[in-house]
Order: C-alpha cells, then sequence, then structure tokens
C-alpha cells in the first residue's frame, strides 16, 4: 500500500481527554473533514463539538448524532446534510491499551436515505494506510515502549 | 513548525474546554445535551417520530425540526413541554466545577444514569435510607450510589473506605473514583 505524507491534527478542549479523542487525519486531497469543519458556521461546529463531545464520554448516541457501522471500525459525526466519516483506532496498544481516538478523514453532503457504502470503503482504505497510522504515532508516541517489548519477545 | 504546535497542544493535559469562557457556548452545550437526551428517548421509542413529537406539543413538525436542529433559543417552559412531550421529566442540577476538570459541562446523561443506579430516590430520606452516604473531598456530598454497595462496603478505622465487593455491574463503573475519594459516613 502506497505510504501517503498526512498528518493528525487532535481536537483540543474536549470531554474526557485521558479515555478519548477526536481529530482529522490530513494532507491528501481525500481527506477532507478537517476543510470542511472550518467552513461550518459557529452554531454547527459548537452542535458537532458537542457530539464528539458526547462521543468521548462514551456515550452510544443518539444516533442521529452519531453512530458506528456494525462489524467494522468505522463511524460517522452527523450533523444536517453533513457526514464526517471517521475510523475508531487505539494509537497506545501498550501504554493505555484504553484510549480511543476516533481518526476523521472524508466529508460528504447527502440525505439521510442515501448509502455509506463508498464512503466507508474509502474511509477502510485510510485506516489501514501505513502513512495513516505514522501520522497518528507522531502525535501519540508509545515513546519505544511498544517496540522493546515486542523486540524482546521475539 | 504546525507538527510542533499540534505536539504543544496534545502535551497540555488540562487544556480548557471548548466551552470555557463563553457563556454563549456553553449555552449551545447545555442546549445541545439537552436535544442530545431527547432524541435518545426518541430512539428508544419504537415508531416514534419528530412528527408524533410535534403532534403532541401542539406544533408543526417544521418547528419540532428547527428546535431540534438548532437549539441555542430554548426557553425553560419548552424544554419543560418537550421532555414531558417524552414522557419524561426535567431537573437543573447545579454541580461544584471540578478544580482539576477541564471544565466540561457534565451531560445530564451521567446524573440520570446515577439516579438510576441509586434506585431513583425521590427525596433525601430515600437516600439516608438506602445508603451509606459519604462526603469527597471537594465537599459535594453523599454518594447516590452508596445503597448498591451497602452491605459490602469496609472502612478503616479512620472510617475511610478500602474496599467494597459490587454487588451489581454498576458499581464496579463507579468503583475507581469513591475507592480514592470516598469517606464512610455512619448512618445508623
Amino acid at each position: 500500500m502506497q505510504r501517503a505524507s498526512v498528518s493528525f491534527r487532535p481536537i483540543t478542549g474536549l470531554s474526557s481527554p485521558e479515555r478519548r479523542a477526536v481529530g482529522f487525519l490530513e494532507g491528501h486531497q481525500e481527506l477532507d473533514a478537517a476543510e470542511e469543519f472550518e467552513e461550518l458556521s459557529a452554531k454547527e461546529t459548537d452542535r458537532l463539538l458537542a457530539a464528539m463531545g458526547r462521543w468521548c464520554d462514551g456515550m452510544l448516541g443518539p444516533k442521529k448524532w452519531f453512530h458506528n457501522f456494525d462489524g467494522t471500525k468505522l463511524m460517522v459525526f452527523k450533523l444536517n446534510e453533513h457526514r464526517f466519516y471517521a475510523y475508531r483506532y487505539h494509537p497506545l496498544p501498550i501504554t493505555n491499551p484504553a484510549f480511543l481516538l476516533s481518526v476523521l478523514t472524508i466529508h460528504v453532503e447527502k440525505r439521510e436515505w442515501e448509502s455509506d457504502d463508498a464512503e466507508l470503503d474509502r474511509v477502510d482504505q485510510w485506516r489501514m494506510n501505513p502513512g495513516a497510522k505514522a501520522a497518528v504515532a507522531k502525535v501519540y508516541p508509545e515513546n519505544g515502549r511498544g517496540q522493546c517489548k515486542r523486540l524482546s519477545r521475539n | 513548525m504546525q507538527e510542533a504546535i499540534t505536539k504543544l497542544t496534545h502535551s497540555k493535559d488540562k487544556m480548557q474546554h471548548w466551552t470555557a469562557g463563553s457563556p454563549l457556548r456553553m449555552v449551545r452545550a447545555i442546549s445541545a445535551d439537552f436535544i442530545a437526551q431527547l432524541e435518545s428517548i426518541i430512539e428508544e421509542i419504537p415508531g416514534f417520530s419528530h412528527g408524533d413529537l410535534a403532534k403532541r406539543i401542539g406544533v408543526s413538525l417544521g418547528r419540532v425540526s428547527q428546535v431540534m436542529n438548532s437549539p441555542g433559543n430554548f426557553t425553560l417552559k419548552n424544554t419543560v413541554v418537550y421532555t414531558n412531550a417524552v414522557e419524561m421529566n426535567l431537573a437543573i442540577v447545579v454541580y461544584p466545577i471540578e478544580p482539576n476538570g477541564n471544565g466540561a459541562p457534565i451531560s445530564g446523561d451521567v446524573f440520570r444514569t446515577c439516579w438510576e443506579i441509586a434506585g431513583r430516590p425521590r427525596n433525601m430520606f430515600d437516600i439516608h435510607d438506602n445508603t451509606v452516604g459519604f462526603t469527597t473531598h471537594s465537599g459535594c456530598g453523599m454518594a447516590a450510589i452508596g445503597h448498591v454497595w451497602k452491605t459490602s462496603a469496609k472502612t478503616d478505622s479512620n472510617n475511610q473506605l478500602i474496599s467494597f465487593v459490587p454487588i451489581n455491574g454498576y458499581a464496579s463503573i463507579n468503583a475507581p473514583t469513591i475507592t480514592g475519594e470516598g469517606k464512610i459516613r455512619n448512618n445508623a
């Protein structure tokens, strides 16, 4: 798989930062979630931040605001016709395995009845992209501890 | 440069919540939390829609959609009307700002869940009758979840909570918080 040169930017100031965080994957034309987020009005931004805060606090919905896709590591934050697709990722499997990220990738405007399939495929590709993993690891480093443990086992 | 800034902001453990210093944004956050609770309740009622909610309240579907999508100017009267329309009640909770927190408002879902876990006490007598009260270092009163571990809590000679065996699943969720800070008060 091609290693994209991308970066990860966490959204600061959300609730329960010790448990969960949300951020944008950026640096590729397909990764437009951050750009579209910046275009929202102040009211819309706050409504979406409230939804992200609920996810960070461990709440399961409402589904009209955000939800997972069964059998995947993918999820979406919704605001009227806006869809911000993301994947869930544990960036610190050794030092803090419970810590969970929602990595926002692409944005689409669509209606309730339209299918998410095409977007989900694209988001899943980003989830597996080595460049994306490296970008997240730059912000959430394991400080080498994870690597050492793995090496000592081999 | 951007990367350096990102790292810097990420390293601040107590990064202030996005509502900090802005009453308007705090109002939006609280309004959004209220709507989120309503939407969650509506989603749990099979077949119930915004249209049904509009009929119960006696307003148009458009008005309900407008309020649910952009709840900024909710009046207290409207919060009561909308809450009652989904057969729920409303409380306004005042609670202390946590000195070590980032100022994030605590969702009403959290308070409601604690109330459910506490056996839905209707007054302070219910709490006294059914719980082992405890005070916290911030002095904010007794643990409403106490009844869950009433018969299993153990204290040391200073009346400090040292352990308890959760009777049901809910207690274990709250255990880490209480074990560190709780101080048993003898109700007997």
